[in-house]
């Protein structure tokens, strides 16, 4: 080859790479606001074509925002440069696991051979190969050693599943006591544990722990992951601006209110971010501002039943019983299934005396049969009109389903004087 | 295997025939599909099922909705009940009866349409008035419509007479005796409380369906049946709501699937729920009109390594042969289709050992039915698929093209499973299915489908597979109008082979399957016995006979002897 030859052949790489070929595009249907954080990666990886982080980082914003194909081309290309580091085939893995489960073992493998001390491939991994029915396998990627004590929930919840599967049911059990008492808060550990004392015969035990579970949080039941949360925190979409602005810790309140008044401008046909606005408003102090916001959303679009229902919120901390009334009747119109707008519609109704008030809090019952308080308030509405017998058919329904209500006492008090005074009513 | 035989002169069009004769076969070559389409111009069926809205990516779209196949009006040959999204691109769904004439076709009768509150999602099938005529559950995004069966092809809404009142989103339902006594109670599940919140795949990018977690969960309905209380002589159906006595009313969910049957082995039905991206519920029957649920202990809330799967459709049956009812799932793609093998009265998720995980692993599947195909003796699994959100980057033209996804046939091989895509014919072309029922349409003995399909006409399938024999029980109640004995067990006994059944039509997605008992025997040319364990725990045992027909088996009155027309019989 000439040397003419050469420098051509080195001219149209070069320019190859400028025009960032094999770089995979935007998806030109993603929001605005991604589509600018994304092109700001790709010319990134454009300029720095030699760069595992370009590529990775690349690929873990594609990744945040469900571009799985394009993420998993970057971090091929990302591990190609960097074999060594362990996220490139970890994240690969998690794009490739869907299609080809095989696949992503192989890649999982490939990462613990990178650093045998991250625990999320060995995990990962491991759940993979139980999911194939492997738990011989699974135990062995999990990563132990007899003599040493482990302190991770995590490690011993997957430990206790191995050793079920292979059918030491009572070794699953230790590992899964262990798990628990480090994870207290893990609704998914304690259920693992709930099913291993029952499998073991111990169902009282079983039971016990089981009840414990009905207090934590339902959706408890994930492990954090280093990893996948560098890909989260990569995702930008405006839901999750609003939720972080509402739940961040200590909230500046007025600060979440102007951040979710910015969102509810920038997206005038998602009520939703309308609703977080009036909500934050109502939680602040200011239902007034709630009221103003809800109509400004309601006056532009159709009825939406979770806006109205924050105007009838709004609107009854205001003492605007007619309006609030208004509102959430038209909620139960819209969606006559809505227990809490029944409910709340009949508190409005109440303040009203309307005769109707009963009704609406029977309805609420129907819809969600363990609302204790909507019981007791039924119960209450009877005996102030007078209706002793419902009241006390309805105070021994709210006993049966939730026999530590607090109510019950004072009902029972209410209706037992309401007794005496009724029958000394007839004596006179 | 026998030797390999061909159906009754596969034809469609032929009057439907109880007993099929083994003679006037050919042999079907191994490159056939297993199933082959039969087109309206066939059938006569003109049914497609509308989306509401498309623009507005409304949940019950893609949630889609269910089918049935059974005789609603006595005359021995099943009718097929259609569930439609919307009608004339409203927001009403509706039920399509198409009545199955003399010549196999379903047009010689007019489509009786039943109108729905909402969105049509499924239907149930069962005799609550203990006449002999079963009435029809519709369940839709809104309140659902009970009608009575009132016989020459007549119904009435006896939703309100009846105090039937659910008016949350109704999804599968099913019929089930859970106090034993002898009249049919029903059991709802319900999906999610829905508002019309937008939701996108990436915040603010291109909208598509919304995930269930964006909703709030909701409470499944138990009515307990109280017509025997009515004194009217032609009352309807009266039920009541036991939904909290019950305990039922102490866990939520978001319930797509249901289905009922003794999973713990006490002789008292339970009821199964799969819940989606939530733990599924096994509500144990307490014996004393209360139950409590029990996944997470029995191991069926699950999977593998503890995390709650979208659960879809449900199917029960004793897989792997084993004496124990084992639960089949269908789940998002991602997930794999889950196998909890039972095992004394809990449950292990065995699904990989089994070879489902991995061929089931790609496909978001809904309805689904677990019965003996081919007729080796053994239940197959038989999955109908379509996807809930399009992949990044997907065109948002043609609409649906995205969520399209083939259906899966799972033949059973000595309890592992093998997918075998020539088999499966035209169940392998992608479309959005969602409600699957299983029944005899030409009466030839094996089954037939109907799939329900968002977007396009209603897929019915002939089945063209079986080799083996067959055997078809009916189990009826006298004492009840003879109704079929929904929540009994059949147990079909040939030399060497023993295959237990449960009769509970309401089982898949949204769907409800022809309520007749189906065992393929194999090669078997001999029924050695056939035992009948009823709802109410008593056990009869039928002599067997001959292969390839129809018994009618009715369960004798209290004093042990049969009575004139309650007599045990075969056709």
């Amino acid at each position: 080859m000439s040397m003419r030859t050469l420098i051509v052949w080195l001219a149209a790489a070069c320019l190859c790479a400028g025009c960032g070929e094999g770089v995979p595009p935007v998806d030109p249907s993603l929001d605005p606001t991604v589509r600018v954080v994304l092109e700001q990666l790709r010319a990134d990886v454009v300029n720095h074509v030699d760069s595992a982080a370009s590529w990775g980082r690349y690929g873990i914003a594609l990744d945040a925002h469900d571009c799985r194909a394009e993420a998993a081309a970057c971090y091929r290309r990302a591990r190609t440069l960097a074999p060594a580091e362990v996220a490139w085939a970890y994240l690969l893995a998690g794009c490739v696991e869907r299609e080809n489960p095989q696949a992503a073992v192989d890649l999982y493998r490939r990462a613990v051979e990178a650093d045998g001390h991250a625990a999320e491939p060995r995990f990962r991994l491991a759940e993979l190969l139980l999911a194939r029915d492997e738990p011989r396998a699974a135990l062995e990627a999990v990563g132990f050693s007899p003599e040493e004590p482990i302190h991770e929930a995590h490690r011993l919840a997957l430990i206790a599943l191995c050793r079920e599967r292979l059918g030491e049911v009572d070794v699953a059990c230790r590992a899964a006591t262990d798990a628990a008492r480090l994870a207290p808060l893990h609704r998914g550990v304690h259920e693992l544990l709930a099913r291993l004392l029952y499998r073991a015969g111990d169902h009282d035990a079983a039971e016990r722990v089981l009840a414990r579970c009905r207090g934590l949080a339902p959706d408890a039941t994930s492990w954090p992951d280093a990893f996948r949360d560098t890909v989260r925190d990569r995702r930008v979409d405006p839901h999750r601006l609003a939720d972080l602005a509402l739940s961040a810790p200590g909230v500046d309140r007025e600060g979440a209110v102007t951040t979710l008044a910015r969102l509810a401008e920038r997206h005038p046909d998602d009520w939703t971010f309308t609703a977080d606005l009036a909500r934050c408003q109502i939680e602040s102090g200011d239902p007034g501002a709630a009221v103003v916001t809800t109509t400004r959303w309601l006056d532009r679009h159709p009825p939406t039943v979770e806006v109205l229902k924050l105007r009838g919120a709004a609107r009854l901390l205001r003492e605007d019983w007619s309006a609030a009334a208004a509102d959430f009747a038209a909620a139960t119109r819209l969606r006559p299934s809505d227990a809490s707008a029944w409910s709340d519609l009949a508190f409005a109704q109440q303040q009203l005396d309307s005769p109707e008030a009963a009704d609406s809090l029977r309805r609420a019952i129907a819809l969600a049969p363990l609302a204790g308080d909507d019981r007791a308030r039924l119960a209450e509405l009877l005996l102030s009109v007078g209706d002793v017998e419902e009241a006390r058919r309805t105070v021994a329904d709210l006993e049966s389903l939730i026999p530590g209500h607090p109510a019950i006492d004072r009902l029972h008090a209410a209706i037992s004087r309401a007794g005496r005074e009724g029958g000394a009513r007839v004596r006179d | 295997m026998g030797r390999r035989r061909s159906r009754l002169a596969c034809a469609w069009a032929l009057p439907v025939i109880a007993v099929g004769a083994a003679g006037g076969c050919v042999d079907r070559g191994d490159d056939q599909p297993a199933l082959v389409s039969r087109p309206p111009t066939s059938t006569g069926i003109r049914f497609v099922n509308t989306p509401t809205k498309r623009r507005d990516y409304p949940l019950a779209d893609i949630t889609g909705s269910g089918c049935a196949i059974t005789d609603l009006d006595g005359d021995g040959r099943p009718d097929i009940v259609a569930v439609g999204l919307a009608r004339d691109n409203s927001d009403g769904g509706f039920l399509s009866i198409h009545w199955q004439g003399p010549d196999g076709r379903f047009d010689g009768a007019p489509v009786t349409t039943l109108d729905l509150a909402g969105a049509g999602m499924g239907v149930a099938v069962g005799d609550l008035t203990n006449d002999g005529l079963p009435e029809l559950l519709g369940t839709c995004v809104g309140p659902d419509r009970l009608f009575h069966n009132l016989g020459q092809r007549e119904f009435r809404d006896a939703t309100v007479e009846s105090s039937y009142d659910n008016p949350a989103w109704g999804t599968s339902a099913c019929f089930v005796d859970y106090d034993r006594d002898g009249w049919l109670d029903l059991f709802v599940v319900n999906y999610v409380e829905i508002d019309d919140r937008p939701c996108s795949r990436t915040g603010g990018g291109p909208r598509d369906y919304c995930p269930p977690h964006r909703f709030a969960p909701t409470i499944d309905r138990l009515f307990r049946n109280v017509t025997a209380r009515s004194s009217a002589a032609s009352a309807g159906p009266r039920l009541e709501d036991v939904t909290a006595a019950a305990g039922l009313a102490a866990a939520s969910g978001a319930g797509l699937g249901a289905t009922a049957g003794d999973l713990t082995g006490d002789g008292w039905p339970d009821l199964y729920v799969a819940n989606d991206q939530m733990p599924n519920r096994l509500w144990v029957n307490l014996r004393d009109g209360r139950f409590r649920d029990e996944a997470v202990l029995r191991g069926c809330a699950v999977d593998a390594v503890g995390r709650p799967q979208a659960s879809m459709g449900v199917a029960i049956d004793d897989i792997d042969a084993d004496g124990e009812w084992d639960l089949f799932l269908t789940h998002l793609e991602g997930e794999y289709h889950t196998l909890y093998r039972g095992v004394g009265g809990a449950f292990e998720d065995r699904s990989a050992a089994a070879g489902l995980a991995a061929p089931t692993l790609p496909f978001t599947g809904f309805g689904v039915a677990a019965f003996d195909v081919e007729h080796d003796g053994d239940p197959d699994l038989v999955c109908v698929s379509g996807r809930v959100q399009r992949d990044a980057g997907a065109p948002e033209e043609p609409y649906w093209e995205p969520y399209r996804q083939r259906g899966q046939i799972l033949l059973n091989e000595l309890g592992r499973f093998r997918e075998d895509r020539r088999f499966a014919g035209p169940l392998d072309e992608s479309c959005i299915a969602r409600g699957l029922a299983t029944g005899d349409l030409d009466g030839d003995g094996d089954l037939d489908l109907v799939v329900n399909r968002t977007g396009e006409p209603l897929l019915v399938l002939a089945n063209e597979a079986a080799k083996g024999h067959w055997v078809r029980v009916r189990a009826r109640l006298p004492e009840c109008g003879r109704r079929d004995a929904i929540g009994a067990v059949v147990t079909v006994v040939t030399p060497g082979r023993s295959v237990r059944r449960l009769l509970q039509p309401g089982m898949g997605y949204l769907s409800s399957h022809e309520p007749v008992v189906h065992v393929g025997v194999g090669d078997a040319r001999m029924v050695e016995r056939i035992e009948v364990t009823w709802p109410d725990g008593s056990m009869t045992r039928h002599a067997g006979g001959a292969v390839d027909r129809i018994y009618e088996i009715a369960r004798p009155p209290a004093d042990g002897l049969p009575r004139g027309d309650e007599e045990t019989g075969e056709q």
